[in-house]
């Protein structure tokens, strides 16, 4: 409920005036909305069979089916006329709406106290205040202001005594306040400072009246605003206190009052086109001369400019059109609102980390094996170079393994050797190839534009020179969990998004001047170990 | 806020102010619009009398351009609902759809429709079973064929709601 009491301050509708002492006005609320969006009429537009509708809200009803929405007669966009009449009626009810509303309101708590005060009719009138004490506010309203409709009507006051006297007496201040100002003159007040003019300047001089700027008598000629219809309200004349959707829907006029915004000729209306006749190609290239985006399927693209040139042409036919920027915020809007799981579809698929586990699972438990069996090995003997570079060659790319086996052992990097000369346990670690390699997996994250290959002789370099300074760095167990994220990427380097390669090993290593000493190994381990959790294909690596 | 949003919180707003009777409808859950539940009574008269049907009604992002499709949650015989509970009825058809080849074009869903017309068809449909648009081909027979027992069928529906 307390939901729905806060749709009725932001969504007004016809029932607002049921409570009023003037409750017929329901119905010209309601006859001065569209009957698709009910809302007030924007920008109305009247068809071939008579009936007025917002002129985006038929547009789009006759993109689904070419019939009119109420009498489903045959209808086509084309046909559609401008209902001007109907727009200045909106514009000019807009604009009195909250006042008059506020102005006819309020008789319920008068009535309530009118009854308190009259404490000898109590027995009569009990069970009424009752009621209007115990059921919440809308319901009682509703209840009440249905009989009152005719009360105020023809005051015959037959069946209860009570109300015409309460009529007589509390609720007239208000209903005082609108007799006091009839007009009699033909001029309009403006909802903000009162001052009366004519109808016409009432919109251009409500967003000077919000800017704090005096009203000037307009010596202009009728013809400015004439052309297109007076326009009298903008959302500001609205008492801040009741916003209202349909009146944020004006607010544009605020941002354009009429004297600055751009000519109507600005703007024309965009033709339809037959799709079939139109490649994926060719389509797309319409809608980037449009200035709309291209990319998706061609539904997508069909539904996309179908909805461009709705919003356009209903721009076309408002008296305050709206600049593109605003309408390709509607259509943002509308795609986001409509066709975002669909436009998900399209885009190139999202990077899984659990598909790609389970697609080589068997190729991580393998390297696993081989990362365990290589370091206890080391432990035992001296391993085997040949053996080595075998499993290199499953994990290394065809050509990469040929620079490696061709090239020679370049002179050690005087960078490297001062890495080499760090301290302790590394001595301890296997210079195995793998160890070596499973290094750049976690390297790409921080370089990620190095380019791919380099020369060969960076390769062994760092294959023969780097893997101790950095083992050390690691934790034991990183090093076998390192594995499988180097070798899941490696076979596959161009799908990877961080193709990992040793140049960038090279790369990596200079990219960290090595410090000696153990001051620096807390934070170089720290800095892997967060490598390590930003990594998300380690992922059965790092459980193993 | 969306067309379809905007339109249906007035639909609800409307429908809380004053609903036809018997019938009871508004969001599962009020930050998701586009799902309705509602409670149709039965129409008085019929098998139906007594029970208060529980259904479901779920709006398109492009509401009210297409209909919502509606669904009872609970065990129904009739004619014009299929087995699973969803309703067959031209109102709920968008004109480019017609799944019987045999709706007017003036009974179908249009966006001047609304939830509350769509529960007042439901409603009468209950009352008045279409047979030439068989959903449930079982019921419709014997609706045809066998009036009495069809109510009576209809009876233990009836009844299994109200949880006797």
């Amino acid at each position: 409920m307390n939901r729905l009491n806060d749709l009725d301050a932001t969504l007004p509708d016809p029932a607002d005036w049921a409570t009023s002492r003037i409750p017929d006005l329901a119905v010209l609320d309601a006859a001065l909305r569209c009957e698709i969006c009910k809302d007030f009429y924007t920008a109305p537009v009247i068809t071939n069979c008579g009936h007025t509708f917002c002129s985006l809200c038929i547009r789009r009803c006759l993109g689904a089916d070419e019939k009119c929405a109420t009498c489903r007669a045959p209808e086509q966009e084309s046909r559609l006329r401008k209902n001007g009449a109907v727009q200045q009626a909106v514009d000019a009810f807009m604009a009195v709406r909250a006042t008059l509303l506020e102005a006819v309101s309020g008789i319920e708590e008068a009535e309530v106290s009118g009854q308190a005060v009259n404490a000898e009719e109590a027995a009569e009138v009990e069970d009424e205040i009752e009621e209007v004490a115990d059921i919440p506010p809308p319901s009682s309203q509703r209840r009440r202001g249905r009989p009152r409709k005719k009360k105020a009507d023809d005051e015959d006051g037959d069946e209860d005594e009570y109300r015409p006297r309460s009529q007589e007496t509390p609720p007239e201040p208000p209903k005082r306040s609108l007799r006091e100002r009839p007009p009699d003159d033909g001029l309009v007040a403006c909802p903000i400072c009162n001052r009366r003019m004519k109808e016409a300047q009432v919109s251009l001089h409500i967003d000077d009246c919000l800017a704090g700027k005096p009203y000037i008598p307009p010596r202009e000629p009728p013809s400015l605003s004439s052309p297109r219809k007076p326009s009298t309200l903008p959302s500001s004349s609205a008492p801040p206190s009741r916003p209202t959707l349909t009146q944020s829907r004006f607010q544009p006029s605020s941002t354009f009052p009429p004297s600055t915004a751009p000519p109507t000729g600005l703007f024309q209306p965009l033709p339809k086109i037959t799709y079939s006749l139109f490649t994926d190609t060719k389509l797309r290239t319409k809608l980037r001369e449009l200035g709309i985006r291209s990319d998706g399927p061609k539904k997508l693209l069909q539904d996309r400019h179908t909805e461009w040139l709705n919003l356009w042409n209903a721009n076309v036919d408002s008296p305050r059109p709206r600049t593109k920027r605003q309408l390709l915020d509607e259509l943002e809007a509308w795609e986001r609102a409509h066709v975002r799981p669909a436009n998900n579809k399209t885009k190139a698929p999202e990077w899984s980390d659990e598909k790609w586990q389970e697609k080589h699972a068997d190729t991580f438990a393998d390297l696993i094996a081989k990362a365990r069996g290589s370091i206890q090995k080391r432990r035992k003997v001296e391993a085997d170079e040949d053996e080595v570079e075998e499993r290199i060659s499953g994990e290394v790319e065809g050509a990469q393994i040929e620079q490696l086996r061709s090239s020679q052992p370049p002179p050690p990097n005087p960078q490297l050797r001062t890495a080499n000369s760090a301290p302790a346990e590394m001595g301890s670690f296997p210079p195995s190839s793998q160890t070596t390699t499973l290094l750049p997996s976690s390297q790409p994250l921080q370089q990620s534009s190095q380019p791919l290959i380099q020369g060969p002789s960076h390769h062994l370099m760092t294959y023969q020179n780097i893997s101790r300074p950095h083992h050390e760095t690691i934790p034991p167990h990183g090093a076998a969990s390192l594995l499988p994220s180097h070798s899941s990427a490696n076979p596959y380097p161009t799908r990877n998004p961080h193709p990992p390669t040793n140049p960038q090993e090279n790369q990596y290593v200079s990219s960290i001047p090595y410090v000696p000493g153990p001051d620096r190994l807390p934070a170089e381990k720290r800095k892997y170990e967060t490598i390590l959790d930003e990594i998300p294909w380690a992922g059965p690596g790092r459980a193993g | 806020m969306s067309v379809a949003h905007k339109r249906l919180l007035k639909e609800y707003k409307e429908l809380v102010r004053e609903s036809p009777e018997g019938i009871c409808a508004g969001p599962i859950d009020e930050d998701n619009v586009l799902e309705w539940e509602c409670l149709i009574r039965g129409p008085e008269g019929t098998p139906f009398e007594g029970g208060v049907f529980p259904a479901t009604l779920s709006f398109p992002k492009d509401y009210p351009l297409n209909p919502p499709k509606m669904k009872f949650t609970c065990e129904m015989f009739h004619p014009n609902i299929y087995k699973d509970g969803t309703v067959c009825i031209s109102i709920l058809h968008a004109p480019g759809d017609d799944p019987n080849q045999y709706e007017d074009a003036s009974e179908r869903w249009s966006p001047i429709q609304s939830v509350e017309k769509i529960l007042i068809s439901v409603m009468s449909m209950l009352a008045e079973p279409n047979d030439e648009s068989g959903a449930n081909i079982d019921a419709s027979k014997i609706w045809r064929e066998n009036r009495k027992e069809y109510e009576r069928r209809v009876r233990i529906c009836t009844r299994k709601i109200l949880g006797l």
